[in-house]
């Protein structure tokens, strides 16, 4: 049997915390803090790295969602409809891949599409559109912070992440907005 | 309007940073390699017989590299303290040194700060843009205090440092505003004018540019946020100093009397409204919650009692919607810093704190997280 990327990822962390950090000039901050942070850093790992793909592939899909919910509402100028029609353009060019490097394009291309749209509405979008747009991307916001709290809640500098389900119940959906 | 609307000073230092992005990687300077330097600026500035000793990297610095050394020379044979702050080649907050410079001389005097001893503006001696200071002593946090600190965030002060430090962060604020700064040699600023929305829109064209330049992912929050700010901004009457980081972990006070000895890192400071640092220094991340659950600015005093003593200490009155605006604009600036270049610069290799800054986006989330909070008025 092949060693496993879990396996490895544990044996460079234990390698690192008993033999290479015990052994780093006490001075030497700087080089201490590094090897702390490669540690803490291999731990996060060890908690995403099977799970990368998953993540990723949700966060686009709640991107989309958010084109999905705007491009049929969207009215007001020229500068809107020019906007709302390089978004529905955007959202025609659904990858048929789900390789990593295909979500990050679709990921790159509906994001700038989106914020071609939100920049036309505050410029002539019409104001019941504008409200739509508004709430919209504020509740995107807020969940997508919310989904990415939980991924990296690892590394303990949110100050609420008490209240943060794990990243397989986030995964799974089985946690609601409410749990924010 | 224009969305480009910068100070020449500061379109300069981010134009100087696109330029410069393509020559890295960078890597942390070695001891000698900060000797090396060192002497080239002192050879620069015509000083004989010099010796640099105790050369020794200080701790934090995230944004930029700080180094301790003494320094003796002929005209000056008693040794003498000094700090380097070095610009790596891109940095999270990529400010710069000769603003910083004129900014400390300005206020020495008007509230605690290091001396500026020398300048390197554009890095022609020392290879990068630095600044050298006297060494002040002080803590940024209680050696008594248990804390969860990163960058000074999180520190918590307890009821028997806060009492003796609450007034005089409170003074040393006050007095940053009211110092009259027309007569400084603050030529690296460009004032914004009174009774305009330029002290706002200057912000938001600076922090604008840094997502332009730095953003490696779409994020509509960012985007509408920006737009938000556009369209709301403020007038400022009568724009002050504005340090721009006002907050625990960049002060400095003696133990154990708690005498403040230093306001530190001015790399942000502009001209512009005081509702910036009000918004600032009463965020959550740099806040801290007492026994009884009860949130302290900067770990010392209740929001409420903070505003209220800083009307009773300036005679300014706070409007409530310029304080949310600008709390909007700084949980926006702190997002876009820790996405934009918090991710940018350790992804060109072009820190000497790679790992630190992308630790630090990690957290980036929870501060769109709290941008929402703040524009909901949760």
């Amino acid at each position: 049997m092949l060693p496993g990327i879990e396996l490895r990822i544990q044996n460079l962390i234990k390698a690192l915390s008993q033999v290479v950090l015990p052994a780093v000039d006490p001075g030497n901050g700087l080089a201490r803090e590094q090897a702390q942070l490669v540690i803490a850093h291999l731990q996060l790992i060890a908690q995403q790295w099977d799970k990368a793909q998953t993540f990723e592939a949700q966060s686009l899909a709640a991107l989309r969602a958010l084109g999905e919910r705007l491009a049929p509402a969207a009215a007001g100028g020229a500068e809107t409809s020019r906007a709302c029609a390089g978004l529905r353009d955007a959202l025609a060019r659904r990858s048929a891949s789900n390789e990593r490097a295909e979500l990050a394009r679709e990921h790159q291309a509906l994001g700038t599409a989106l914020e071609q749209l939100i920049a036309a509405t505050f410029a002539d979008g019409s104001a019941d559109f504008r409200a739509q747009l508004d709430e919209a991307v504020l509740e995107h916001g807020e969940h997508q912070a919310w989904r990415e709290r939980v991924w990296f809640a690892g590394n303990a500098l949110d100050p609420d992440r008490a209240e943060l389900p794990s990243i397989d119940e986030m995964l799974r959906g089985s946690t609601s907005d409410r749990a924010r | 309007m224009d969305r480009d609307d910068l100070e020449p000073r500061v379109r300069h230092v981010f134009d100087r940073k696109l330029a410069r992005r393509v020559t890295g990687p960078y890597s942390a300077r070695t001891d000698a390699e900060v000797d090396g330097a060192l002497r080239r600026l002192f050879a620069a500035e015509h000083l004989r017989g010099v010796r640099v000793t105790d050369l020794k990297r200080m701790a934090g610095g995230a944004s930029k590299e700080q180094f301790s050394f003494t320094l003796q020379h002929e005209a000056s044979p008693e040794p003498e303290r000094l700090v380097l702050r070095m610009d790596p080649l891109e940095s999270i907050a990529e400010t710069c040194r000769l603003r910083e410079a004129q900014m400390l001389r300005a206020v020495a005097g008007v509230v605690p700060v290091p001396r500026v001893r020398f300048v390197d503006p554009e890095g022609e001696h020392l290879g990068q843009p630095g600044l050298v200071t006297s060494f002040v002593r002080g803590v940024t946090k209680p050696t008594d205090t248990d804390s969860t600190s990163v960058s000074g965030v999180g520190s918590r002060f307890g009821s028997r440092w806060a009492s003796r430090i609450a007034p005089q962060f409170m003074r040393h604020l006050v007095a940053i505003h009211d110092f009259d700064w027309r007569g400084s040699d603050l030529g690296a600023f460009t004032a914004p004018g009174p009774g305009t929305r330029e002290a706002a829109l200057r912000q938001v064209g600076w922090w604008a540019r840094v997502w332009r330049d730095d953003s490696t992912e779409r994020v509509p929050l960012i985007t509408w946020t920006e737009c938000w700010l556009r369209e709301h901004a403020p007038v400022c009457d009568s724009p002050v100093v504005v340090h721009g980081d006002y907050r625990m972990g960049n002060f400095l006070f003696e133990e154990p009397s708690g005498e403040l000895s230093a306001v530190l890192d001015w790399e942000l400071a502009h001209l512009g409204d005081f509702h910036l640092d009000l918004g600032w220094a009463t965020q959550r991340l740099f806040g801290a919650w007492d026994e009884s659950g009860q949130f302290l600015v900067c770990g010392l005093l209740p929001r409420e009692e903070f505003l209220e003593r800083y009307e009773a200490l300036s005679g300014r009155r706070i409007d409530p919607e310029k304080l949310h605006y600008y709390e909007v604009l700084n949980a926006w600036k702190c997002a876009v810093m820790q996405l934009g270049p918090g991710v940018r610069v350790p992804l060109e290799g072009n820190s000497h704190q790679d790992l630190v800054l992308t630790w630090l986006a990690s957290a980036g989330s929870v501060l769109l997280g709290n941008l929402v909070r703040i524009l909901r008025r949760k």
